[in-house]
Formats: C-alpha cells, sequence, structure tokens
C-alpha cells in the first residue's frame, strides 16, 4: 500500500482499541533459545569461585616460573613442578562438584523435566569447565615449559597426574555417594592428594627421573581410563533416568 | 489427543510400584489422591520424564514422553526440591526459565509477573535460604508456570502453606485449570474436594477409582455411619470400625462417625459420605501402619 494513503488512513481513522491484548499476549508462544544459546546462558550460572580459583591458579604458576624472588626455596625445576602440581588438585575437585551439583542441591528431578534435560545441562557443564581447566592446563604448562628442563612429556606428566587422579577418585566417588556427602567426600580425597604430594617433596627428586617414567604413563593411562569409564557410567545413568532410586516412591 | 497414558508400568525388581496405569487426560483439574506410599510421586515422576517407565507408554498429543517438546508442554513442582545456595529468588526463575528454553528478555517479564502473583515481588532478590517453607513453595509454583505449560503437575504443592496460603493457591489452580491439564497430587483432601473436575483414586500403584466428585463418593453411599454412645461403648466401637471424627458431647458421650459395610450397632444413623470418609474408606490401614 502507498506509504501515504496509508498515513492519510492513519490520521483519519482511529485504529479501535485493543480488546483481550494482555490474554493474547501471555498466550502467546515466543521462539525458544537454541542449545548455543542455552550453553552461552549457562556460564553467569558457573559459581565465581571456578572463575576465581582458577586465575589464582594461572597467576600462581606464573609466579612460580618466573618471580624466582618470591619463591626462592623452591630452587630446582622439579619442586616448582611438584608445588604448582600440588595445587591442581583443588581445581579438580572444585570442577567435578560444580558438574554434579544438581544432585548435591536436589535440583536434578527439577532440571530433569525442563526442555534442556538434565543430560543437556551436565553436558554443558561439562564442555564449559572443561574448556576453562583446559585453558588453566595449557596456560601452566607454557609457564612451566619455559623454565623446565625435562622434556614436554615429563612435564606434562608430572604437572597434571595429581590433577586426574582427583578427578578420576571423585568421578568414582560420586558415582557411589549421593547428596551433599558425597561433595565431602571428594573435597577429603582432593585433599588427600593435595598433603600426599606434598609430603613427596623429599621425593621429587627420585620420582621425577627416567627410572620412573614408565609408571607415570600407566598411571596416567590409568587414571584416563578410569575418568572415561566412570563418566560412561553417569552418562548412562543420567539416560536410563536412575539417578536417584533413593527418591523414588 | 491430550495427555494419554497407556498401561505404564514401574517395577523395582519384583516390587510393582505402578501397575499398567491407563488413563487419558484432558483439559481440566485432575486430583491424584492416594496414601504415603500409594504410587503417585512415581506415576507423577513417570509422566514428568524424570523416571522411565519399565514398560506402557505416555505420551501427549502423540508426543512421547523422552521427547524434547513434550517437556517443552511441561510444568512440574516435584514434591521435594531443591534450590543452589546462592540463588535469589528472581535467579532461581531465570535460570529456570533458561531451562525451559525462554529468550532473557521474555524470562525477565515473566519471572516478574510470577513474582508478583505468588506474592514474593518483594522478595525477589532475597536468598531462597532465608525463605519459609510456604514462600519456597509459592516459588515452586511460580518457576512450574515460567513457560505457560499445556500440562501442569503439582505434587504435594500444599505442604508448608498456612491456610490462607492454600485458599489462594487453590483458586489460582481454579484459574489456571480452564485451558490445560493440571494434575494435582496429594494425601489431603480438601485440596482437591472442591477444584478438580476429576478424582483419581490410587492405592497400591493400582488406579482403583476415577471420577467426579459424586461419582466417586458414590461408592461408599450407605457406608458411612453416626452414633451417640456412652464413653464405654464407644472403645469397643473405635476398635473394630474405622472412625473418621469422635466429638464429645454434652453429658458424657460421644458423636463418632465412621465407616462400616453393616450397621455398626443400634444407634447409628447412615449418613451422607463425603471424599474424606472415602479417603478413610480405602486407607485406613495404610494411615494405621
Amino acid at each position: 500500500m502507498n506509504r501515504n494513503l496509508k498515513k492519510e488512513l492513519k490520521s483519519s481513522f482511529q485504529a479501535p482499541p485493543p480488546t483481550d491484548r494482555e490474554r493474547f499476549l501471555k498466550q502467546l508462544r515466543y521462539p525458544k533459545i537454541t542449545y548455543r544459546e542455552f550453553l552461552l546462558a549457562q556460564l553467569p550460572y558457573i559459581r565465581k569461585r571456578i572463575w576465581i580459583a582458577s586465575a589464582f591458579i594461572v597467576f600462581l604458576g606464573w609466579m612460580i616460573a618466573f618471580r624466582l624472588s618470591a619463591f626462592q626455596y623452591l630452587s630446582g625445576n622439579g619442586l616448582k613442578i611438584w608445588s604448582i602440581s600440588s595445587v591442581l588438585p583443588f581445581l579438580a575437585v572444585m570442577t567435578i562438584t560444580e558438574v554434579y551439583r544438581s544432585c548435591a542441591y536436589k535440583m536434578a528431578e527439577l532440571e530433569a523435566s525442563c526442555r534442556f534435560c538434565l543430560h543437556q545441562i551436565i553436558t554443558a557443564r561439562i564442555s564449559i569447565l572443561g574448556a576453562v581447566n583446559f585453558i588453566v592446563l595449557i596456560l601452566l604448562l607454557i609457564f612451566i615449559n619455559q623454565i623446565s628442563a625435562y622434556s614436554l612429556l615429563q612435564t606434562i606428566l608430572y604437572t597434571i597426574m595429581p590433577y586426574l587422579c582427583v578427578c578420576a577418585v571423585c568421578l568414582w566417588l560420586l558415582n557411589r555417594i549421593h547428596g551433599s556427602d558425597g561433595i565431602y567426600a571428594c573435597a577429603a580425597a582432593a585433599g588427600f592428594v593435595s598433603v600426599a604430594s606434598i609430603l613427596c617433596e623429599s621425593l621429587v627428586t627420585v620420582l621425577y627421573t627416567d627410572l620412573y617414567l614408565n609408571s607415570w604413563l600407566t598411571l596416567f593411562a590409568i587414571c584416563l581410563v578410569m575418568i572415561g569409564f566412570q563418566l560412561h557410567k553417569f552418562a548412562k545413568k543420567l539416560e536410563e533416568k536412575q539417578w536417584d532410586l533413593s527418591l523414588t516412591w | 489427543m491430550g495427555l494419554e497414558l497407556d498401561l505404564v508400568t514401574k517395577q523395582y525388581g519384583s516390587k510393582t510400584v505402578c501397575d499398567r496405569i491407563s488413563i487419558t487426560f484432558q483439559k481440566g483439574i485432575y486430583g491424584l489422591l492416594g496414601a504415603n506410599g500409594a504410587g503417585k510421586t512415581t506415576l507423577i515422576r513417570m509422566m514428568c520424564g524424570v523416571l522411565a517407565p519399565t514398560s506402557g507408554t505416555i505420551s501427549f498429543n502423540k508426543i512421547d514422553v523422552s521427547h524434547e517438546d513434550y517437556r517443552d508442554a511441561l510444568g512440574y513442582l516435584p514434591q521435594d526440591f531443591g534450590y543452589y545456595p546462592e540463588f535469589s529468588a528472581l535467579n532461581f526463575l531465570l535460570y529456570i526459565a533458561a531451562l525451559k528454553g525462554l529468550p532473557k528478555p521474555q524470562a525477565e517479564e515473566k519471572a516478574w509477573e510470577l513474582l508478583e502473583q505468588v506474592s514474593l515481588d518483594k522478595d525477589a532478590r532475597k536468598r531462597i535460604k532465608t525463605f519459609s517453607g510456604g514462600m519456597k513453595q509459592r516459588l515452586g509454583i511460580a518457576q512450574s508456570m515460567l513457560n505457560n505449560p499445556q500440562i501442569l503437575i503439582l505434587d504435594e504443592p500444599t505442604a508448608g502453606l498456612d491456610p490462607k496460603e492454600r485458599i489462594r493457591f487453590r483458586n489460582m489452580i481454579s484459574r489456571l485449570g480452564a485451558d490445560r491439564i493440571v494434575l494435582l497430587s496429594t494425601h489431603i483432601v480438601s485440596d482437591i474436594e472442591h477444584i478438580a473436575g476429576t478424582i483419581l483414586v490410587m492405592k497400591d500403584g493400582s488406579l482403583i477409582h476415577q471420577g467426579t466428585r459424586d461419582e466417586i463418593i458414590s461408592s461408599i453411599d450407605g457406608k458411612v455411619w453416626e452414633c451417640t454412645l456412652s464413653q464405654s461403648d464407644s472403645v469397643g466401637i473405635c476398635k473394630k470400625y474405622p472412625v473418621i471424627n469422635i466429638r464429645q458431647e454434652s453429658g458424657g458421650t460421644v458423636l463418632l462417625r465412621l465407616i462400616s459395610e453393616e450397621k455398626p450397632c443400634a444407634e447409628a444413623v447412615n449418613t451422607q459420605a463425603t471424599l474424606e470418609d472415602l479417603y478413610l474408606y480405602y486407607f485406613s490401614e495404610v494411615s494405621e501402619q
């Protein structure tokens, strides 16, 4: 229609007042967000402590690697790797408990009934936190590799082994212990691994030798298999909707 | 069309919690009545896609319960829902709105509208952990309405509500039931007596009755009795029959209301049955346990 004609009509005839407008708007079904938008919408719901801890660990890694004056007592580069790796179990435990928090806080049932169901929510959290942890680990490895006298493989193994151990143990625990008890068990496991790592300080020079490289590789493989197995088990539980039989009738 | 359950069964080992339940829900309010342990929550969880049935199918307008579009049409208030400790009421609603796929501007608008409806708008930014049981329950009801669901399932929604809130809740449900399926599970008879168009009675995992209030009550017509007895005589009657009500009368006598297939004593007079009488008739053994 001609724009002028439209304008004339508008000025000559007043539109009738809307009837039932409110009801119409309430009934209107808006287009829903896509999974990618949902994934981004989940970002603000990741607890701040994860971002703070991740930033702190990266900062600590940088300090240990390059600010020798503050960490003079860590004279050997083996001790530097050891000190950074001892902190990583706490990042692991925070990540794992963040992924599982639906079950710990009794939100799982409600989340399972939503459009983006529990399975998709957990996947979203794993994707976001996995990416964050990956960036943290990569940055730490870059820092450590600058000062490390070890090969890249050894540096990777020595740095992330406590992290992987805690991931494997926490996943195993959370597949067995429900609710907030599972989170306490994970915290205890992380504390244990971290303390064990600290107690091994005097053994660092021995353990970080080529002699034990095969043992490190074996442990690394065991942890990876265990993490994969436990994640698969958890995913299967979600698919079969057996995530909390204790709630049933 | 509508919400169809076809031979839905749930078993845990040898125990059958829901046994071949078949029913079709159309628009309106349905009350699911049953004692604790009757299988109501298990049935509801299967209808919400939270638990998978051992056998049978659940679908809404031919969309299977496992499908995203089914969940898109669903609003659910679980019996015992939690919340993340850092959440305020508004945050909680926005979080659930995101899970329900609402775009942020619409989610905020809807969240505020619902907070106002359940009278929590002034407490919107307070943490949920500071809320009373009734406030949490109202918040739960609000979250279930975020996506303007075509199926609204509420499991024990009035738990923790005071009488005033309970009446307000009933009125709210009455309004909502006009253009959607509302299923209200409870063991509190008064919650559904006046608002549910259809009442479903569940016992030992099976639906033993379904119909309007009057249809259901007719199954115990002629079985409800009232009698005025002395204190000593009333003791024997109370032991023998399920007693609904005992009222002390003047002159040391007692007015008993009880359920019995046959006339319990010479003084007994047959009286009009209520839904509460029916509940006691079917669930007196369970209640005593």
